[in-house]
Order: structure tokens, then C-alpha cells, then sequence
């Protein structure tokens, strides 16, 4: 009888902190007198009147719905009963961060969401208390950690509207994605030389630069991999829109212009702030995907002299397959590194068992996009938009619990598609429409507020569409080339890099295979590699009868164009252009820009 | 000093990227090829029919075509170029070979065929895939890159004579070239020097941007006449300064810098000495293409390369430049929007004062300088930082030794 | 006889209109704009009213719209509309044939396609910085110590164009000034200044896909500098408007409220 592999390993958890707790003591210290300052300076009589203008603006709301609710005829209270609320706008206060309170969603989903939102605190706690001192005193060592505890605001923020199946699928997306970052963070905080310095985790842990692929670590059954910026900067700017100004403002000072990448930018800011954990047996740089992170991990090497860099370099114009050796011995290359600096043996058979989980993941997502493709879309949102960036790229088939996550959700998607059960009720299906470059970390349910508010319903997004083919898993030489290709066409890169072709003109081929006449162009202001393809984007787009909605932004920083500004972008193009009404009004003009 | 004879030759040579040597040129049916960065080794578009021409735009106004097909916060070089192009500034090319190195350029190169902006019936654009770091196999990677993608397609288009003997012929006139202009940059080194940081920019720029044999005479002249040139009694310079960085052939820049008492004395920047103008010493036991890929990969000094030997070498070598020329500061400086450069001049400038000890100025400038009244202030402000360190380190001398 | 009033808020000047029941003009009004949004419609109002005697106050208005940065602070107005609608409306009853507008206010440049029925096809604006906009003119004519007009037709008498190359207003002048201390011909920098002002144009203008039987409005319309400079780049004559162009928005506005207006009585 086979046995069950656990995953991850427990015996990472298992291993020996060695807590340095002086150091400790001196940064309680440290805190304990920031926190002094802090109540020092403190304008108490201010505090007051803001708790007043809460409780007034509480009440006004609480007056407002309940007139809005007895003003209804009966069939219309018992919709909101039965189906929940429409007018989400006034789930949100101006200057605070939290919504005013939890979306209603008719009683058996309200009933489903809160199991959800208990069932996530229950990993949280489990996870956590897998080594519970390393991981809550990471909330002491570090700022960004904090951010983690807005993690239930999140999910609130991704399922936004929506009910019946696709709350459903969302829900078990958003688990799966969490359950990954709890058990990292532990990991993570336990190998800190600031935190929980297990010098016996840290010898065997590999950490990878920005949105590096996670593939290759799942050769090393004895090794472990973290996604290392992740984890600090890059997911917290997707639930907390404030997390990166802080390293921004660092970095800027510190010399760097402002306007290059908010993510290569945000992670030298943390450097500057000496935000990142000191950990790791080497690190796998990456010049991808793309110009800006490529020098972004000088800043971390001359930080952390101690540790091992590897500079995981492949081919831009990737189709050229003359260039496949290079990426082939870059590979090899870094098998040799991480086996050297972790002291551990690469081993086919963990790898293959992996691509092949893999390779059934990716038949998974396929299943979704021939649905999504069809005029009954089944599962779209932003969840599902995270997710596919989530498993393609950090978990690439190391985790076994991910797959029956992945069956469970195409069950419930399969059965929504066979009851013709919209994607988005009370009349939100109106327009089919495709993301094209880079989605804001800031606005991460910006599709959901486009359905919710306009019935623009994104059927898929650009980073989604990578590499589809199935890896090999029998052959090595075909499975390092297979896996070059995998890695030469990671999100954001397999468009970006390469020549226009695959971005321009793919785009293009994507409206059509999707049916879509609408196109939100995300023109993230510092992304050079989209924005130099501007105008042949409007000139083709003009041509082929397809409007974009160019919405601008600054990926990570909000104060270059806030989430309102965004807003208004859609907005003025769904009154002007489109001659249309919103679905939600109460959508149309409202002030997040502090809201997590 | 007196004026240089062939000064206004020269700069008449930068008005316009199609000057009278690239017309000449063409009149005799060799081709231009046009390219805008060191991964595409030069004297490797110098054979047989053939000649580089480095492009430039000096004479675009405002870039608001090319900000419409690029937008506002990409490389202000290549939209500009772009601009140039569009308005039919460089019909006089036959061919674009560019190195897929940063995605502005890429995308310049894209737009020059998307546009087509040249109506040449056999114009075309050629792309390169280039690595980031040197190992045996990137090497190999970019030889088979060089012949496939651009001396296969010389030849196929232009009939090209791409033989080694041929290869070692370009490598000659361009060795001839570099002699000279290391001979006029090793004057730079001297107290007081035959020559200006302004003069030597010019004529450095037109070897980039002329033929190279049509432009000999005039270089072997003016190299007689530096070589005999009487200098002033006094220095004319305030403090002697190293540039480095992204691409510069703003003339204005350069005068800039001289008119606010900068001695321009080393140039590590693209369109500079270093590299570019060092001979290429081939041996015969190996092919000139492998040697001369080696020696482009190896001595450039790009931000694009990653990986830690060559941050480290990047450093040492404005280290050591700095050194050689005698140079009182260092100046780091980037094309706006350049992102390679931008992450590299902040950390280079940081390692540059804090561990080499350099007193370093770190600019992001845009590509056309003239009439910024911020940048002249800076520089002066900087020329005075510098010449009252000497003073202050004179003082110091004189009172030790007393 | 009803009367329908339209009401353009601009940044530097106030427009309105009042149209009768058949589409005819008969009465318009152009005043300076005051720092508040709502004194300016209430006094661009009062004046155009005056000028009807049929009406009193915009009471008697059968429906009035707003339009214009200020659009939702025009009193007694029925609803408000984007400039941009107004300005399509506008110039597509003044003359069907244009497709394109290039609209210069005085803080903003935009591009409108115009589609057959006089709606929005698509627009593009550059609304984040002053470069190509009336204000740009201003700072441009200041640094000549000229008015717009005589800057407008100095720039007519150049025989070449010495290019601009800053994009931004404050480099801009900065710019223009030491082209002026180095001596270069005044005319010969006004063109650069036009030149620049109508690439920019274009951009907005090609953006929105508006290439096509192009017209101008805005206050900048009215100048020919401008306007030779953006034939040049355009490479096509610009349509020329039987009306006032810098009406167009306020007028938009009133025919609009006179679609609006009849179709509320008839229903």
C-alpha cells in the first residue's frame, strides 16, 4: 500500500528554532518606543471626533438602508432576503479601511460565506501553530506582516457580489491560495535569522526572486523553495493597496527614478527598509519578467552578501529555437547550484511525479476556458484570475491537495454550465470582455467591480493565457527543454518578451477565439514593455471594430492614479461611448482610496 | 588653444544622421546599416559593401507621434529616433539590426517595421537574441545569433562577403580607427591637455556615425594636428570629471559640462571610448567571429548584464578609469526611463562613493539637454564641489608637508 | 414658443446658448470664467437670457443642460452633460459632414470621433498636464510678453520652424526663453510653439481615430497659427465651422436639451 505523502514536509516544521532572543528583546524595545512616540504625539481630542463621525456615519447608513429596505414592495424585500443586497457601493466609508460591514448575500450564501470565512481563520490558526512563536513574532519583526491580518478582507473583496456556484469555486480557489501563503510565512519566518533562525531549515531553503516559476524546486524532495518577495511585498500590495508606498518612498529617496516597475522598485524599498528575512541557502535571481527586475536583485545580493545568487537567465525572443541550449544549460546550471549550495540530490522522479500533477492541472484550466469561451461563461472573477497565476506559477504542481481543490471546483463549474447558471446574477452578464497587460495589485477585484457596476464581465485575462502544452515527464533532455519553455513563457513574459507578435497580435487572436468585443487595456504607466505598443494596439484595435477601455495605473502605488481614477476611466467610456446606465449606481462614485 | 581645423567639419558630419560621407557612401552602392547599441558588434556591419551608421536624431522637435505608438515615460532616445523615422529621417538605411536587449529598443526596431518607415523595397530589420551573462554556451548562443541573423542574411540580401579574410579586412580599417582615437584619448590623461572633452566627443561620435574609410583622412589629420597643437600656459578646465552611463551624442550635453568647467576626461558611456574604440587583436588559431563576439561580450558594460562578476567589473572599471584619466569626480548618468540604468546608477553611484571613496553626481537627464537650466546648475554646483575638495586637499598636503 | 438653454462651464471662459424649438440659434453668450463654477453659469445665464425677451429667468427655460468642467453646478439645470457628447452634438448640427473634432480648452486637449447620428464613437484626452492646451499658449505667449492673438500671428510670418523639443509647459518656457536669449528668430520659435501644440493635437486627435474631415473647437480654434500648424501635420484642411467654435460645447448642450425637452413634452 502506497503511503500518503504529506505536504509540506512536516519535517520542516519540526526542526529546531534557535531564537535569538536578545535581538528580540532590543526590537520590542525598539517598538515599545515607537509606540510611545506614538501615544505621545496623539491628538486624543482628534481620536474622539473621528469615533463621533463613525458612529454618526454608522447610523446614517443604518437609518439609510432601513428606509431603502421599507420603501421596497414585498417581492423586493423578499429578493434581498432570499438573493441579497445590490447596492455595494454603500459597503464602503470614505478614509476607512475595513467595509462598513459584511456583504448580505441572501441567507443560504450569507450562511456559506461565513462557514468560508471560519474555515479560514481555522487553517490560519492550525498553520500558524505549526510553529506559533517564529510566525506571531514575525507581526513584531516585520510591518508587512500586519497586512496579512486584512487576509479575511480579501476574500470579501474577491467574491464581491457574487452567489450560488461561483461563490462556491471561489471560495475553495481563495483557500487553496492561502493555505500555500499560511504554510510559506511559517516557513519563511521560522529559517529568519530575525525571527525564528533554524539554521537547520534555512541550509536546505531556496528562495526565488519575483514571479521565478517554482518548478524546478519540485526536483529537490530535500530542499524547500519560497517564493522569497512574495511573500513581504508582492501579495501584500494585492490585499492591502497601502503595503508598498512605504518602499516606494524608500527606495525613491534612496535614489532610484520613479518611474520604473512599482514591483523590482517596491522590493528594493524593502531592502532599503531591511524588510525581507535573512534566510536561505541561495537565491534564484531572475531576469524576468522583464528590463526592471532584472537589476532589482543587485539590491538584495550586496544586502545579503552571505548568500548564494544564481542569475536564471533565458532567451527573450524564446521562439528562436536556436537559442534552446542556452536555456537548456541555464537549467542544468541551476540544478547544479541549488544541489550544491543545499547539499541535496535532484532526483526525476519527484520531478516528474510533480509535472505530471502538473500536466493534470493545466487539463483543468483548459476545461475552464473551453467553457469560459462558450455564451454560458461558468467561472470568471478575480479568484479564478489569481488562482491561475497562483498554481502556474508558485505551486507548479508541487502540492497534491491542489488537485482535488481543482476537481471539486470544475464539478461545481461543469453543473453551473450544464444549468445555464449565469456567472453573474441580476442581470450582470451584459458584455463579454478580455484584460490585456498587467492587472493593478491595488485594484485586485477590479473585474469584479466592472461586473458589478457595468455587467462587463471579463471572460479571461491576459495572464492567464501561458503555456498550455503538457511537460515531459519520461525523457530528460525533452523535460529540461520542456521545462525552458515552460519558464520562458511564465505570466507576464510569455507576452511581454519576444516581439510584438505575441502580444499585439495575439491579442487579436484571443478576442476572436473568446468571442469579445470589449477590451479593458491595463496601461500600467511604468510597464515599458506594454506601453511601447500603444498606439498600434489603438490603430489595430480601430481596424478590427474592437474598443478598448484604456484604464491606467501604477500597479503598486495608488497615489499615481487611485482606484477612483480608474473607475472614472470605465466610467466615462460606458456613459460617452457606449451610451449605457450602470447596473449598480451606488458603484459609480465612492472614495476607497485608504480601503484595504 | 587655437580652434581645431576640421572642428566644424566634424560637427557638420553630426547635423543629420545622413551626412555627406553616409551619402557618398550610398552613391557607391554600399549599404547602410543602421544599428543603436554594442551588443551588435560594429565593425562586423563594416564588411565588404557595407558600413555602420549609429543612429541619432539631432534634429526632432517635440516626440509626440512617437509618444503616441510608445507613450510618455519610455526611452526618450528611442522615441525619438522613432519620431525621426516616421518623418522620413532614415529612408537612407538599408538595413536595422538590433539586439532584443532592452524592450525600448526591441520595440523601436518593431515600429520601423509596423510603420514602414523606410521604402526601401529590400530594407529590413534584423533581430538578435542576446545573453546576460558570460558562460561558454552564451557565447556560442550569441555566435550562432550573429551569423544567422546577420552576416547569413547579409550575404543572402547583399551578397555580402562574409568570409573570415573578409572579416579580418573590417577588422584592419577598424583597428586603424581605434589607434588613432585611443592616441587622441590618451592625451585626455595630461594636466594640460592638447584637446577638449567637446573636441574628442565630436570626432568620436562621427566615427560611430560615418563611414569609417571615407572619415580616415580627416582623423589621421586631425590626429597630426592635436599631436602638434600648442597648449594654453594654463589648464582651461575647473575639475576633470569621468561620465558614465546610458547613451549620450547630445552634443549639448558635452559643452554643457565644459561651459559649467567639467573636463570631460573619460566617456563610459554608449557612444563612448569605453568600450568601443579598443583594437580587436585576432589570432589565427581561431575564427575572427568567435574572437570578436568574445571580446564584444566581454568588455561591455552594459546594466543588462546580471550577474555578480559583472556588477563587480562594471564598478572596477569606473574605478579604474577614473584613476588612469586623473578625474576629480564621477558623473553617473541615464537616459530617462531607462530602466536597466536607472536600478544601476543608483546602486553604482552608492557603491561608487561609499566603497571607492569617488565623489560621485547622479543624473537622469533627457535625450535632447539644451535649455535646461536644471542641469547646468547641477553641473556647476558639482564642478564646485570638486574643485574646492582639490583645494582643500592641496591645502592639506601643503600643510603635512610643512 | 418653448426656448432650450445649454450651458458650457469651461476653465477659462463660460459659454451658453438657447435654442428654440426648431434648432435656431437665437441668443449665445461668451464670458470670462470666475473661480467659482456656479457664479460663472449664474452670470453666463443671466447675461444670454437678456438677450431673449420671451424669458425672464432659466425658469422659463423648457429644459436646460449642463455641460463643460463645471457642468454640475449650473443652477435650475434639468440634468448635465460630458463636454465631450456636447461637443460631438455641437459640431455635428453645425455641419453633419465632420467626423473629427480636435477640442483645445483651456486645461485639457481632446480627440472626438464622431459617429453618423452625432454621438460619441470613441475620444481620447490628455487631462493630467497642460502641454498643448490653452494654458500652454498663455505661458507661451507670456514668455514673448505678447497677446495670444499677435503671439498667433507672428508665428504666421515664419519661413522655418525651430522645433520645441520639452513637452512639459514649464520646460517649455524655459525652453522658448533661452532659444530667445541665444537669438533665434521669434517667428521661427512661435512656429515651434504651434508645431508642438498641433502634434500634440494630433495625438489626441489620432488616438480617438479622429483623422478624418477634421474640425477645431475650443478657444484656441480661433487661432490660425494653430490652425496652419495642424493642416501641416494633419496633412488635410481643417473644416472650418459656420458658428462660433467655442460654442460648440454650450450649443451640443442645448440641442441636446431640445432632443430631450420635446421628446419629455411628447411622452
Amino acid at each position: 500500500m502506497s503511503k500518503k505523502i504529506k505536504y509540506p514536509n512536516p519535517k520542516w516544521f519540526k526542526m529546531k528554532d534557535n531564537i535569538n532572543w536578545q535581538l528580540q528583546k532590543e526590537n520590542v524595545k525598539e517598538i515599545y518606543g515607537i509606540a510611545k512616540d506614538i501615544l505621545t504625539d496623539y491628538d486624543w481630542g482628534q481620536t474622539w471626533k473621528n469615533r463621533v463621525a463613525d458612529y454618526e456615519a454608522f447610523r446614517d447608513r443604518a437609518v439609510d438602508e432601513a428606509k431603502y429596505f421599507a420603501a421596497l414592495d414585498w417581492a423586493g424585500k423578499k429578493d434581498i432576503i432570499l438573493n441579497g443586497e445590490e447596492r455595494l457601493g454603500k459597503l464602503y466609508r470614505n478614509g476607512q479601511m475595513a467595509f462598513t460591514r459584511r456583504e448580505w448575500r441572501g441567507i443560504k450564501d450569507t450562511a456559506y460565506d461565513f462557514w468560508e470565512w471560519a474555515r479560514m481563520w481555522g487553517m490560519f490558526l492550525t498553520t500558524f501553530g505549526k510553529d506559533l512563536v517564529p510566525a506571531l513574532n514575525g507581526v513584531l519583526v516585520y510591518r508587512w506582516m500586519v497586512s496579512y491580518f486584512c487576509a479575511h478582507s480579501f476574500m470579501d473583496k474577491l467574491t464581491m457580489g457574487l452567489h450560488g456556484s461561483q461563490l462556491r469555486m471561489h471560495h475553495e480557489l481563495i483557500y487553496s491560495i492561502f493555505r500555500y501563503v499560511a504554510e510559506n510565512l511559517v516557513i519563511l519566518l521560522k529559517a529568519d535569522e530575525k525571527d525564528g533562525n533554524c539554521k537547520e531549515l534555512s541550509d536546505k531553503l531556496v528562495l526565488f526572486d519575483e514571479m521565478t516559476m517554482g518548478q524546478i524546486i519540485t526536483g529537490f524532495p530535500d530542499a524547500v523553495g519560497v517564493p522569497y518577495q512574495l511573500l513581504p511585498v508582492f501579495l501584500v500590495s494585492e490585499m492591502d493597496q497601502l503595503a508598498c508606498e512605504p518602499y516606494i518612498d524608500a527606495i525613491e529617496e534612496f535614489g532610484l527614478p520613479a518611474d520604473t516597475c512599482p514591483v523590482p522598485t517596491s522590493e528594493c524599498g524593502a531592502v532599503v527598509l531591511d524588510a525581507l528575512p535573512h534566510c536561505g541557502a541561495c537565491f534564484i535571481s531572475s531576469s524576468m519578467p522583464c528590463d526592471g527586475s532584472v537589476m532589482a536583485s543587485e539590491f538584495t545580493s550586496y544586502r545579503y552578501k552571505d548568500l548564494p545568487t544564481y542569475h536564471l537567465s533565458f532567451p527573450v525572443r524564446y521562439d528562436d529555437e536556436s537559442s534552446m541550449n542556452m536555456a537548456v544549460q541555464e537549467v542544468r546550471g541551476a540544478i547544479k547550484f541549488i544541489e550544491e549550495c543545499t547539499n541535496t540530490k535532484w532526483s526525476w522522479d519527484a520531478y516528474y511525479t510533480c509535472m505530471n500533477r502538473f500536466n493534470q492541472e493545466t487539463d483543468y484550466e483548459l476545461q475552464k476556458w473551453e467553457v469560459n469561451q462558450t455564451d454560458t461563461p461558468a467561472l470568471i472573477g478575480p479568484a479564478y484570475e489569481l488562482f491561475r497565476k497562483w498554481h502556474y506559477e508558485m505551486d507548479g504542481g508541487a502540492d497534491p491537495r491542489v488537485i482535488p481543490s481543482m476537481e471539486k471546483v470544475n464539478n461545481i463549474m461543469m453543473k453551473a454550465y450544464e444549468n445555464k447558471e449565469p456567472a453573474w446574477t441580476r442581470g450582470k452578464m451584459k458584455h463579454r470582455a478580455i484584460v490585456w497587460s498587467c492587472p493593478p495589485h491595488y485594484f485586485s477585484n477590479f473585474s469584479n467591480w466592472l461586473a458589478n457596476c457595468w455587467g462587463v464581465d471579463v471572460v479571461v485575462e491576459m495572464e492567464s493565457l501561458n503555456f498550455t502544452k503538457h511537460l515531459n515527464t519520461t525523457d530528460e533532455q525533452l523535460a529540461l527543454e520542456d521545462m525552458s519553455r515552460l519558464y520562458e513563457r511564465m505570466v507576464m513574459r510569455r507576452h511581454t518578451n519576444g516581439g510584438y507578435d505575441h502580444v499585439l497580435t495575439e491579442l487579436w487572436r484571443q478576442c476572436e477565439i473568446w468571442n469579445v468585443q470589449i477590451v479593458i487595456m491595463y496601461q500600467h504607466v511604468a510597464c515599458k514593455n506594454m506601453s511601447t505598443l500603444q498606439g498600434m494596439f489603438d490603430d489595430q484595435a480601430r481596424e478590427r471594430g474592437i474598443k478598448l477601455i484604456w484604464v491606467e495605473h501604477d500597479l503598486m502605488d495608488p497615489r499615481t492614479v487611485s482606484r477612483k481614477d480608474m473607475r472614472s476611466k470605465v466610467n466615462e467610456f460606458m456613459y460617452t461611448v457606449m451610451g449605457e446606465e450602470p447596473c449598480d449606481p451606488t458603484l459609480i462614485d465612492y472614495n476607497d482610496d485608504t480601503t484595504w | 588653444m587655437r580652434d581645431l581645423k576640421n572642428l566644424i567639419y566634424f560637427e557638420g558630419l553630426l547635423d543629420n544622421p545622413d551626412n555627406e560621407l553616409v551619402k557618398k557612401a550610398s552613391e557607391d552602392g554600399r549599404k547602410a546599416l543602421g544599428y543603436t547599441c554594442f551588443y551588435i558588434p560594429e565593425v562586423l556591419l563594416n564588411l565588404d559593401n557595407c558600413f555602420s551608421v549609429r543612429l541619432r536624431a539631432p534634429n526632432v522637435g517635440s516626440i509626440d507621434i512617437a509618444t503616441y505608438y510608445m507613450s510618455n515615460y519610455t526611452c526618450e532616445f528611442c522615441r525619438t529616433i522613432l519620431e525621426d523615422a516616421i518623418e522620413g529621417g532614415f529612408q537612407f538605411l538599408d538595413a536595422l539590426a538590433e539586439p532584443d536587449a532592452c524592450s525600448a529598443m526591441n520595440r523601436l526596431a518593431e515600429h520601423f517595421e509596423l510603420l514602414k518607415v523606410n521604402d526601401k523595397p529590400d530594407f529590413f530589420v534584423t533581430h538578435l537574441e542576446v545573453p546576460y551573462k558570460i558562460e561558454d554556451y552564451t557565447l556560442d548562443m550569441y555566435e550562432t545569433q550573429v551569423q544567422i541573423h546577420l552576416l547569413d542574411e547579409l550575404q543572402k540580401r547583399f551578397g555580402t562577403d562574409i568570409s573570415d579574410a573578409s572579416i579580418r579586412k573590417a577588422v584592419d580599417e577598424h583597428n586603424e580607427v581605434c589607434r588613432i582615437m585611443t592616441e587622441l584619448s590618451d592625451m585626455r590623461k595630461l594636466p594640460n591637455p592638447p584637446i577638449t572633452g567637446y573636441e574628442y566627443f565630436v570626432i568620436n561620435l562621427c566615427t560611430y556615425c560615418c563611414p569609417k574609410d571615407l572619415l580616415l583622412p580627416k582623423l589621421r589629420e586631425t590626429l597630426e594636428e592635436v599631436r602638434n597643437r600648442k597648449t594654453d600656459p594654463k589648464p582651461w578646465y575647473r575639475a576633470r570629471v569621468e561620465v558614465v552611463g546610458s547613451e549620450i551624442d547630445d552634443l549639448d550635453l558635452i559643452k554643457m559640462l565644459e561651459d559649467a568647467g567639467a573636463f570631460v576626461v573619460a566617456d563610459r558611456f554608449c557612444f563612448g571610448t569605453f568600450p568601443g574604440r579598443q583594437e580587436i587583436e585576432l589570432t589565427d588559431d581561431k575564427p575572427a567571429l568567435a574572437q570578436i563576439i568574445e571580446k564584444y561580450l566581454v568588455e561591455s558594460e552594459c546594466a543588462r548584464w546580471m550577474s555578480q562578476e559583472k556588477i563587480q567589473q562594471r564598478h572596477d572599471t569606473v574605478d579604474q578609469l577614473a584613476k588612469d584619466f586623473n578625474a576629480d569626480g564621477i558623473i553617473y548618468e541615464q537616459m530617462k526611463y531607462c530602466d536597466f540604468w536607472a536600478f544601476e546608477r543608483t546602486m553604482a553611484s552608492f557603491v561608487l562613493h561609499e566603497e571607492y571613496g569617488w565623489p560621485v553626481l547622479s543624473i537622469d537627464r533627457s535625450y535632447r539637454v539644451r535649455g535646461s537650466g536644471q542641469l547646468r546648475t547641477r553641473f556647476q554646483a558639482f564642478v564646485e564641489a570638486l574643485e574646492i575638495k582639490k583645494i582643500r586637499a592641496a591645502a592639506e598636503e601643503g600643510g603635512a608637508s610643512a | 414658443m418653448k426656448y432650450f438653454g445649454g450651458c458650457d462651464v469651461g476653465s477659462t471662459y463660460t459659454k451658453a446658448v438657447i435654442l428654440d424649438e426648431t434648432g435656431k440659434i437665437v441668443a449665445d453668450t461668451t464670458i470670462k470664467s470666475k473661480i467659482q463654477a456656479e457664479e460663472s453659469a449664474r452670470l453666463a445665464m443671466k447675461d444670454v437670457i437678456a438677450k431673449v425677451p420671451e424669458l425672464n429667468s432659466e425658469e422659463d427655460l423648457a429644459y436646460l443642460i449642463g455641460t463643460g468642467y463645471g457642468r454640475n453646478k449650473v443652477p435650475f439645470a434639468d440634468e448635465n452633460i460630458s463636454e465631450i457628447s456636447c461637443h460631438a452634438m455641437g459640431v455635428h448640427i453645425t455641419n453633419p459632414d465632420v467626423k473629427a473634432i480636435i477640442d483645445i480648452g483651456g486645461q485639457d486637449v481632446k480627440g472626438i470621433a464622431i459617429d453618423k447620428d452625432g454621438t460619441v464613437q470613441n475620444f481620447a484626452m490628455n487631462d493630467k498636464c497642460a502641454a498643448g492646451t490653452g494654458r500652454f499658449f498663455e505661458a507661451m505667449a507670456r514668455s514673448f510678453e505678447m497677446t495670444l492673438p499677435e503671439f498667433s500671428k507672428l508665428s504666421l510670418t515664419a519661413k522655418n520652424v525651430i522645433p520645441i523639443t520639452a513637452q512639459c509647459t514649464v520646460f517649455a518656457e524655459s525652453e522658448v526663453i533661452t532659444l530667445v536669449g541665444e537669438g533665434k528668430p521669434m517667428d521661427e520659435i512661435a512656429a515651434g510653439v504651434e508645431m508642438s501644440i498641433a502634434k500634440r493635437c494630433f495625438v489626441m486627435a489620432k488616438k480617438a481615430g479622429a483623422t478624418d474631415s477634421i474640425t477645431l473647437t475650443g478657444g484656441c480654434a480661433k487661432n490660425d497659427g494653430l490652425k496652419q500648424a495642424i493642416e501641416q501635420v494633419l496633412k488635410l484642411k481643417v473644416v472650418e465651422l459656420k458658428t462660433d467654435p467655442q460654442l460648440m460645447g454650450a450649443l451640443g448642450a442645448a440641442e441636446y436639451a431640445r432632443q430631450k425637452g420635446l421628446a419629455g413634452a411628447a411622452a
